[in-house]
């Protein structure tokens, strides 16, 4: 579906992209609306008075205002734009979680996330002294422990349980709803932030419906540029319990020289230029994924999955890690091949053409605590995969197996 | 490519490495891992008169890794110090037989820079 949208498949004719999760490949709509920026539009925004800044501005907020519709947020306040879903992660650390925590509190993730949604939570925790890090275990089934989940949130009312949409090893769709109804119910106050880097490129976010606090995802996963990712938190925590942590131009009203005063958001949390052109690329991405529809994505989505979860089981040599529910489940597949170094499967799997991440995928205490295993090798598909990519896969492995026999 | 990185010498010496295990009284040891991919290789040497009177090594990784391994250390035994430190990743290539993307020139890599890393260490 779609592949004809994305140049790479035509400039790389042999080329099997089952590397979604690491990074989407870009329609030309993507490509063709930042060169146009380039060409004919750039300049600064929010400062000069000539046309061409006053348009940069314009298109740049039009943005602001696509991904306010995109994840239904109340107000294009609401919407930081940040470098990328690891960016948004640590501004939340930085200026909210650092000002808010103190001794005795309990910051909550859990052991499927990415190093970005554990990393930063650990050394803030860190650097405060007695404040408690927790990570809420996965099941056998490769599921939240929703019973953990209840325990830990009943026993340590944490100021912040933040988890992801979707898992980027294991494929995992959390049961968000569900997850964030047991956490209003036994501690109403810790606030929720859902890390949806590998959920919004599949399935939609509406953030009023969800009932989260923050969302945070990666703008090059949602068929967008790289360097451009958005933050949304609700307008009252922006307002109220954030300071800024970056510091410049932009996001000032007044600068004396003892002290300033901050613009109002969401500029008060965008020091610096902008990244204004992957901005207007990433409004443009949303308007692509819309006008597919998530309805025509999800239906495509799962036929792959489907297909490709029934040929991987038919090789006996290999393990598959992840829910053998697909409704539960993303179309990523992360396997393990006997005897066979997840580095030397993704080498001859690329050596056919087909694109795959091998290794810990930053899932580095996923691998240990839970799957035990040094790497997997990952396949994960978006919009433009079809069947014939997951035969190609499939022939590929079986192409490993034969070489290692 | 894959049919000639992973030609029968290369599998045969992952699958059955040469100078595998571990040594008693070694006068030289190092560990090393390659972070990114979790290649591990530790080495225990035994060295006389400046020269590599024994190798003996324990490790976890991708075929590249240690197969190249096994294959350094082969030849590497009996040389001396002087020949040891001087050698680099081309020599690994060569040794192999293969030429190595940037990626797999680490993996490649490991083994002989844990032997020279033992070495500098005493």
């Amino acid at each position: 579906m779609n592949k004809k949208d994305f140049p790479i498949f035509k400039n790389n004719p042999n080329l099997v992209y089952l590397d979604s999760g690491a990074t989407s490949q870009k329609p030309q709509s993507v490509i063709d609306r930042l060169k146009k920026y380039y060409e004919y539009e750039n300049a600064n925004v929010h400062r000069g008075i000539y046309e061409l800044s006053e348009n940069a501005t314009q298109e740049y907020e039009k943005t602001r205002n696509i991904v306010k519709e995109f994840i239904n947020a109340n107000s294009e306040k609401e919407i930081i734009f940040t470098g990328g879903t690891t960016d948004s992660i640590n501004f939340v650390a930085y200026s909210w979680l650092l000002r808010n925590v103190t001794k005795g509190d309990t910051v909550l993730s859990t052991q499927m996330e990415h190093h970005s949604n554990l990393v930063p939570w650990q050394q803030i925790c860190k650097m405060r002294t007695d404040v408690n890090f927790d990570l809420i275990k996965v099941r056998d089934n490769f599921k939240l422990d929703l019973s953990d989940i209840q325990n830990k949130i009943k026993k340590f009312k944490p100021i912040l349980f933040s988890f992801t949409h979707v898992s980027n090893v294991l494929g995992t769709i959390n049961p968000v709803k569900k997850i964030i109804e047991i956490v209003k119910k036994h501690s109403p106050d810790t606030r929720i932030l859902l890390d949806s880097a590998q959920g919004i490129p599949h399935l939609p976010v509406d953030v009023q419906d969800l009932g989260v606090d923050f969302v945070a995802f990666s703008g090059h996963k949602v068929y967008g540029p790289t360097g451009i990712g958005v933050l949304w938190a609700k307008e009252e925590i922006l307002v109220k319990e954030m300071i800024p942590f970056r510091y410049g131009g932009g996001m000032i009203r007044v600068v004396n020289s003892d002290d300033s005063i901050w613009a109002e958001i969401p500029e008060k949390y965008e020091a610096g230029t902008p990244n204004i052109a992957d901005a207007i690329g990433l409004g443009e991405a949303l308007k692509y994924v819309s006008e597919v529809g998530y309805k025509k994505i999800i239906k495509h989505e799962n036929e792959i999955k489907e297909y490709a979860y029934a040929r991987l089981k038919e090789i006996p040599e290999l393990t598959l890690f992840g829910p053998d529910i697909l409704k539960n489940r993303q179309g990523v597949f992360s396997f393990d091949l006997e005897g066979v170094h997840s580095h030397d499967i993704a080498q001859i799997l690329a050596d056919e053409g087909v694109a795959v991440r091998a290794g810990h995928h930053c899932c580095q205490v996923l691998m240990k605590s839970v799957l035990d295993v040094q790497a997997t090798t990952r396949a994960s598909i978006g919009i433009y995969n079809d069947e014939d990519d997951i035969d190609k896969l499939i022939r590929a492995l079986k192409k490993v197996i034969g070489i290692f026999k | 490519m894959s049919n000639q990185m992973y030609r029968q010498q290369m599998l045969d010496h992952y699958k059955n490495p040469r100078n595998e295990g571990e040594m008693d009284n070694p006068t030289h040891t190092s560990e090393l891992e390659n972070i990114s991919c979790g290649d591990e290789i530790k080495v225990y040497l035994r060295v006389k008169d400046d020269k590599l009177s024994d190798i003996k090594f324990q490790g976890k990784g991708c075929a590249i890794c240690l197969a190249s391994a096994s294959m350094t250390f082969e030849d590497i035994k009996g040389k001396t110090l002087d020949y040891i430190s001087k050698l680099d990743i081309s020599n690994v290539e060569k040794l192999i037989g293969i030429e190595l993307s940037p990626s797999r020139k680490k993996c490649a890599h490991l083994g002989l820079l844990t032997v020279q890393n033992a070495i500098n260490n005493k």
